[in-house]
């Protein structure tokens, strides 16, 4: 087990290494600057501001300084935003977006994992028919018109929620309930499959001919290893969902991450777009790290050697 | 087993929970949840919204798109960290509803050469009691011009003594520069050429505003950051920035004209989204929208919404010298050009893509460009010039088109393609196909591709000349046209438009030479005449920015940005 934690910290770091050298490269190709902004700046200033940067060496230089920087966890600062460091603005809008990251999952699990054992267990009712269309319109709609419908009809109509902003309990009802239906949607479809595909393996026909009861089978044999595919899906379904959502966020007016990692590409703000990838590539790696570990506990074949 | 199982999901559920109990609100607690939506309900019943109005403070929000970028004046050089200085801030004049008026200046006076501007500075004080000097004023010009803050909005006081050799690194020692602090109370600037922009352009910058220079060294590249890096010297001193939510202001009391400020508390909220900014308008959330779409237009009656100018003149510019050498030949074709702009429906796209809001433009010079006197502007001045037709004229393109493919010897198959460049914002691209399709509809060229991309890269191509039309929006000064007029000059430096000619230069050129407004006009005038009937811009529209405002408020305005320092009750 220790041997195999160590050998994925170092293929970790390598893959982060990349992540970043790569990105670095990408992005020096996209022709333009971060100081060419809707209000022009004259070319002579585009200039001036690209030496004052230090944009105007060469790459390699810049990419070797970048590095060195990175080292010792200085990701530099925002263009956009000017001299605002960009860890400080990582760690001022991502602890919102994971608090509604958290809170939809925290919804959208639990309700999606019931409604796909439900699906699965009245297959071919009306039961399942329900839950299946939930799961379509769910995937369907995109969640700019669930939360504007939900805004109109709990904030404008009736006026018992607010429509915008993140000040309280009452303001993260709404965008969490939007942010939580996507996720509801597709485990709903995920989990039924999953159900409906470990019904017919041998080691339910043996449960049955041992005589187990119907929920001792289901909880005991079913379930859990139907749950297999979902928690691959976990580490990245977790690490997108607590990275923010940038239609959600821009609707209710929540300012969290989500918006910086368009917002920034769109401006070429590289040292932003640079440390958002850093960011969320850790993050990434590290989920599915927890889940590989996690497979072990749900299912016993799975066990990590070395 | 099962219990294993059931255990693991109960401590997931647990944590979760914990974790969403633990709170990121921006600010707020539960009470204050209940009285927010207490006061909704109230709106809904049709009540008033100023509920402070009984306890004596008045109180104002405001709904804004964008939030500032940094509070650092020298480095700022976007709207919205531009108004919220112009709130907290004061220099040396301000400029109200496009009127020069003073600021910490008293008074100044000009001398005989125009050459030297003495400004004399009132007794004022920073929010912590601090006197503000005319030193303070030096550092701030100082800081502006020097290499090594990363200032990007100095072109306009490039007139300055020595102003241009600090800017190039030529000379080191800002003390240099023609901007000297006589006492604490006069300011002397002294400029190496006549300037006549130079007051309106102080005036109207949100970069020159005193600094502190102890406060500031103490700060070092966090100053502006942050709320508590940055001092205020105007009406409203700044209580909080929660960045990326809001911007809280609180009467300034130290401020000199404390008593014309009647707000107690205005909160700036930052609301991205349109539609929903709209609604908590219409909900009574906000006082103020500063930025309505243009589709909601007519769901508001005019003593609530309000349609101020942008200050921009959008156009389609042409260039010249073309892409490739093939569409080059074409677009240096006057009458190629011309023929293009008369069959544009300027009026139809205004009706059909911008609900009307816009003002359709068939000149280059904004319309809300005050005149000689203090009475007249200048379009009342001069109302003749003119380069377009508001709606299509298809007789008159056709006759032009023809006159051009006789003159190139090119029959309309024998066109080159040619690219239309536009960015990837707002409704550019509705415009670019609009266009596109009158071309094809009433002249029958079907010969145009519409290229699209993020806001640098078109630029960039922009710049390189990647480019045939290109739809561009510009503007500068709202009171004077020569920073827009002086683009399109042989040594303007974003005039890639293959455009040198010198009668346009020359006249250009002219109007820097005196300081008599009415004579500088009528060369602005007759070098718009002349642009409009030679050169490579097809006026297309003067945007306006739509507002609206709850009734029960007065002084509220957009500008050149969004004013309210004299917001207050309607009575």
């Amino acid at each position: 087990m220790k041997r195999y934690i160590a050998k994925r910290l170092v293929i970790s770091v390598i893959t982060i290494w990349a992540l970043a050298t790569f990105s670095f490269f990408l992005l020096k190709t996209l022709p333009g600057n971060p100081f060419q902004t809707e209000q022009l700046l004259k070319p002579e200033i585009q200039e001036k501001m690209m030496s004052y940067y230090g944009l105007d060496k060469p790459y390699f230089e810049q990419y070797l300084t970048y590095m060195g920087n990175l080292l010792h966890g200085d990701m530099g600062y925002s263009f956009k935003y000017t001299n605002r460091s960009v860890w400080d603005i990582i760690m001022q809008t991502f602890p919102i977006s994971a608090d509604l990251g958290l809170r939809s999952l925290a919804i959208g699990y639990p309700v999606g994992l019931l409604l796909g054992t439900i699906a699965a267990r009245r297959r071919g009712k009306k039961a399942d028919y329900l839950c299946v269309l939930i799961s379509v319109l769910g995937v369907s709609v995109p969640n700019f018109v669930i939360g504007s419908l939900l805004q109109w009809v709990f904030g404008v109509k009736t006026g018992l929620l607010p429509i915008a902003q993140w000040k309280g309990f009452s303001y993260s009802i709404l965008p969490t309930i939007t942010l939580s239906i996507a996720t509801i949607a597709s485990l709903t479809r995920t989990m039924r499959a999953s159900m409906l595909e470990v019904e017919n393996q041998d080691y339910m026909k043996t449960a049955k001919a041992k005589g187990l009861g119907e929920k001792e089978i289901v909880w005991r044999h079913q379930l859990r290893n139907a749950m297999i595919p979902i928690v691959t899906g976990l580490g990245p379904a977790v690490a997108t969902t607590l990275m923010g959502s940038f239609i959600v966020e821009q609707l209710f007016s929540i300012p969290g991450i989500g918006k910086h990692f368009t917002e920034s590409v769109q401006a070429l703000d590289y040292t932003m777009v640079l440390g958002l990838t850093i960011f969320f590539g850790v993050f990434l790696v590290a989920a599915n790290f927890i889940v590989d570990i996690l497979y072990g506990i749900i299912d016993p074949r799975i066990r990590i050697t070395d | 087993m099962r219990k294993k199982v059931v255990g693991f999901v109960l401590a997931c559920t647990v944590a979760m929970s914990a974790l969403a109990g633990c709170g990121t609100y921006t600010n707020g607690d539960p009470v204050a949840d209940a009285t927010q939506t207490e006061g909704n309900q109230q709106n809904e019943n049709g009540s008033s919204g100023n509920t402070e109005q009984a306890t004596g403070t008045k109180e104002l929000t405001i709904g804004v798109s964008t939030d500032a970028t940094s509070l650092d004046t020298s480095v700022i050089n976007d709207n919205n960290s531009g108004e919220v200085l112009y709130h907290t801030s004061e220099g040396l004049l301000r400029n109200v509803g496009g009127k020069i008026v003073p600021g910490i200046a008293e008074s100044y006076d000009i001398s005989e050469d125009n050459l030297t501007y003495t400004f004399h500075l009132r007794d004022s004080k920073w929010e912590d009691g601090e006197p503000i000097t005319a030193e303070q004023f030096v550092y701030s010009f100082q800081r502006l011009l020097d290499p090594n803050t990363g200032a990007t909005e100095y072109d306009k006081f490039l007139s300055i003594v020595n102003a241009q050799e600090i800017v190039d690194g030529e000379i080191t020692d800002l003390d240099q520069l023609g901007v000297k602090a006589e006492d604490d109370h006069t300011l002397v600037i002294t400029l190496k050429q006549i300037s006549p922009t130079f007051l309106s352009s102080l005036a109207a910058s949100n970069n020159l505003y005193p600094l502190r220079e102890e406060f500031v060294e103490q700060c070092g590249t966090a100053y502006g950051t942050t709320g508590d890096n940055y001092l205020s010297c105007g009406p409203y001193k700044l209580e909080a920035w929660n960045q990326g939510t809001e911007i809280i202001y609180v009467k300034n009391d130290q401020y000199y004209d404390a008593d014309a400020i009647k707000m107690d508390k205005i909160t700036r909220v930052v609301i991205e989204d349109a539609n929903t900014r709209a609604s908590m308008f219409d909900n009574g959330e906000i006082d103020v929208n500063m930025s309505v779409p243009a589709s909601l237009k007519d769901n508001y009656d005019s003593d609530t919404l309000f349609n101020d100018p942008a200050g921009t003149t959008t156009t389609l510019q042409i260039n010249m010298d073309g892409m490739t050498e093939e569409s080059g030949k074409v677009l240096s074709n006057v009458n190629f050009i011309k023929a293009l702009s008369y069959a544009i429906d300027r009026e139809g796209l205004n009706m059909a893509l911008a609900n009307g809001t816009y003002d359709v433009a068939t000149r280059l010079i904004d319309p809300a460009t005050p005149g000689s006197t203090d009475e007249t502007t200048y379009w009342e001045e001069y109302p003749d010039v003119s380069g377009a037709p508001t709606t299509a004229d298809p007789e008159k393109a056709n006759e032009y088109l023809n006159k051009a493919l006789e003159e190139l010897g090119m029959t309309k198959e024998e066109l080159p393609r040619m690219t239309y460049l536009c960015m990837e914002t707002g409704q550019l691209k509705l415009y670019a196909e609009a266009i596109v399709d009158s071309w094809k509809t009433v002249l029958g060229l079907d010969c145009f591709d519409i290229v699209q991309y993020p806001v640098p890269t078109t630029i960039q191509n922009m710049l390189d000349g990647q480019y045939d039309i290109y739809w561009q929006q510009n503007g500068d000064d709202m009171n004077d046209p020569y920073m827009y007029m002086s683009y399109w000059t042989k040594t303007g430096s974003i005039n890639v438009t293959g455009w040198m000619d010198d009668t346009y230069t020359d006249l250009i050129n002219q109007t820097e030479l005196t300081m008599d407004r009415g004579e500088r006009l009528e060369l602005f005038a007759e070098a718009e005449q002349y642009i409009l009937d030679n050169g490579p811009q097809i006026p297309l529209f003067f945007f306006t920015t739509l507002i609206t405002v709850n009734p029960e408020f007065t002084g509220i305005d957009y500008g050149a940005n969004a004013e309210y320092l004299y917001a207050d009750y309607a009575e």
